[in-house]
């Protein structure tokens, strides 16, 4: 396959879609309602919750010593800083815990942060700075003082909010992908496209690759005003911007793309298949369906659970993409789209 | 240059083309004429790779076609003129050209000044910028016709390159592709103007689904029509057509408009003979010359026949 052939492809189609007035509202209009609007609607139970219930605690530090990348077990420690530490059954007050691995301990009155923190007694803690998204783990922890409740809120508010948002790269490829193939049919062009030397796959590669581009510009776009306008409307209750974290870097860098490129493949297979715009795109339409029951699927809580379903299941769609990849080219045919033409 | 060995395609059991065989030479300019339906076009997809024969074979410049890798090398060399300009008509002129040369792998340098001297010379040169839409239909005929030459093909397929197209545009076409004539380029030419063609074209084939005749138009009028002499007297009279139809060569001896009309085998040899009796008949000559057959005279006598 050669890519050169594949981009001077796209780089049309790229220049077609700019000409186009029709394309270019959709893919800014939608991504920007999207991005705007859902980030308000989710922060209001956040902000509504973190005013209710936020719990001030006010810490006082007289650090006397400080430990770093060190394993310590039972032991007491007090007004110190701990960074890069292993700690298990210990007993912490008044101290700040950074990067650090804390195991069955009793932890009083202590600034955490980007620390992995098990099965211990957390009491009187600047919670605002123990985050699952930090890299953080409570499980089994007995959580005392803090606002456990507005944690898990917007751990969930966040994961959904990333998970809608990631119908925006869906959705915005049926309009371009559907007229991929089918608006060359339309156009006539795509006869003297199949008579040069472009392979099937360097053609689909190219069209896919164009609108991937311009889909996946829109959307790291709606993601960057997304995660401005939380971390703006969310500041001021959580006490730290909250995003991007590393949950939505997966997201954004790995599923993001991934279903882009099944919807833009799906699309662009049927728009190789069928003779019509209108029915190019409500099959494309439909296609958005199995999108939807993935987020249906989402709301059960598994994809949302953590780092690692997200990752599976990222890699799982982009395994998927090779294989609708691979399936295009199959049933790709030239003389078909020639001679089918209404 | 291009062979079809009793090339043939199917649709879903409608036959399109059945046992083609023709042999366009090297430099050849080469009319393919026949009525709608008649597998004209497929013939051209079929030989610039775009569908696959259910039958046969052809050879393009020695490769085969719908065979990889010749298929590619036939694509490569190649040139396209489909029954549809087929541009993207949010781009300009110079932006389409320009796609299509770097897909045929065209260097920079040579595309913009291959662009700009096919431009010229189809007269468009100066809404080159402009988006196509804005362009006329015999400007998007001549982008076209340009987008099938700006890889410099060796093989240069044209279908209907004058449809729809103004006199004056026509015009400019036809000098375009008789200046490429003598470039020495194979041009490949599906068309319904039969002038056209006579003009063009060094060598034609009428088909229908086959091929029904093939040679110069000269060759095939004198093929299908005989060769017929005139003579306009100045008193018509039926008994000098019986003068001329006493002598053993003249055959189909008729009156038409006042003239006798007779074929023969050897114009140049009987039209004394034929003189000379008329004169001793008392006849008086005013002109003896040979009824000009036109392509349209063969065409319709071939596709008539071909219906029939």
């Amino acid at each position: 396959m050669r890519l050169d052939r594949s981009i001077i492809v796209a780089k049309k189609d790229l220049a077609e879609f700019r000409k186009n007035k029709y394309i270019m509202m959709t893919l800014l209009i939608m991504p920007l309602i999207v991005s705007v609007f859902l980030p308000i609607v989710y922060v209001v139970p956040i902000n509504r919750l973190g005013s209710e219930t936020s719990t001030e605690v006010t810490l006082t530090f007289n650090i006397t010593a400080v430990y770093t990348n060190a394993s310590y077990s039972n032991m007491t420690f007090s007004d110190a800083k701990l960074d890069g530490v292993t700690l298990s059954n210990c007993v912490i007050t008044s101290c700040i815990v950074l990067n650090s691995s804390v195991l069955a301990s009793n932890i009083y009155a202590s600034q955490i942060n980007g620390s992995e923190v098990r099965d211990c007694l957390i009491s009187g803690c600047d919670l605002i700075l123990i985050d699952d998204d930090g890299g953080n783990s409570l499980s089994n922890s007995n959580y005392v003082g803090g606002n456990k409740q507005l944690d898990d809120l917007k751990d969930l508010m966040f994961n959904l909010l990333l998970l809608l948002l990631i119908m925006i790269p869906v959705t915005i490829p049926t309009v371009t992908a559907s007229y991929s193939f089918v608006g060359e049919k339309v156009n006539r062009s795509l006869e003297p496209l199949l008579a040069t030397p472009t392979t099937d796959l360097e053609l689909l590669v190219g069209k896919a690759g164009s609108i991937f581009a311009i889909s996946m510009a829109a959307t790291w776009m709606s993601f960057v005003v997304s995660v401005v306008i939380v971390d703006v409307l969310t500041e001021h209750v959580l006490g730290y911007y909250p995003l991007p974290n590393l949950y939505w870097a997966v997201g954004i860098l790995l599923l993001a793309p991934g279903m882009c490129l099944m919807s833009i493949l799906a699309n662009v297979l049927i728009s190789s298949r069928v003779n019509d715009v209108r029915v190019s795109q409500q099959i494309g339409g439909v296609l958005v369906l199995p999108v939807l029951m993935f987020f249906v699927f989402s709301l059960s809580g598994f994809l949302s659970a953590g780092l690692a379903p997200i990752l599976i299941f990222s890699l799982v769609i982009l395994g998927a993409d090779a294989g609708i990849l691979w399936l295009s080219t199959k049933v790709f045919r030239r003389e078909e789209i020639l001679v089918n033409w209404k | 240059m291009i062979e079809t060995i009793g090339l043939g395609r199917t649709f879903d059991g409608n036959v399109a083309v059945e046992d083609l065989r023709l042999k366009v030479d090297e430099g050849e300019v080469f009319g393919l004429l026949g009525p709608n339906g008649a597998g004209k076009t497929t013939t051209i997809r079929m030989l610039s790779c775009l569908i696959k024969q259910t039958s046969g074979t052809a050879f393009v410049n020695g490769f085969e076609i719908n065979k990889e890798p010749d298929s590619t090398n036939i694509r490569t060399m190649v040139g396209l003129l489909p029954e549809s300009p087929g541009l993207y008509d949010s781009l300009s002129a110079h932006k389409n050209l320009d796609f299509f040369a770097q897909l045929y792998g065209v260097p920079k340098d040579k595309r913009e000044k291959r662009i700009e001297e096919l431009l010229r010379m189809l007269e468009v040169w100066d809404g080159r910028d402009e988006p196509v839409a804005t362009y006329s239909k015999g400007m998007k005929q001549k982008i076209a016709i340009a987008r099938a030459f700006v890889h410099d093909p060796q093989v240069v397929f044209l279908d209907e390159p004058t449809a729809g197209l103004d006199p004056e545009a026509a015009f400019t076409v036809r000098e375009f592709l008789l200046s490429l004539k003598k470039e020495g380029r194979t041009v490949f030419i599906n068309s319904h103007h039969l002038d056209e063609v006579e003009k063009l074209c060094d060598r034609i084939a009428v088909m229908n689904r086959t091929v029904l005749a093939a040679g110069s138009p000269k060759e095939l009028a004198a093929r299908y029509w005989g060769r017929t002499t005139v003579i306009e007297l100045a008193g018509p009279e039926p008994r000098f057509a019986e003068v001329v139809r006493s002598l053993s060569f003249a055959s189909n001896v008729r009156m038409k408009d006042g003239n006798i009309l007779v074929d023969l085998d050897d114009p140049e040899m009987r039209n004394p003979v034929i003189v000379d009796a008329l004169m001793r008949a008392g006849a008086k000559i005013e002109y003896v010359t040979e009824l000009k057959r036109s392509l349209e005279d063969v065409y319709m006598k071939l596709i008539g026949g071909g219906k029939g």
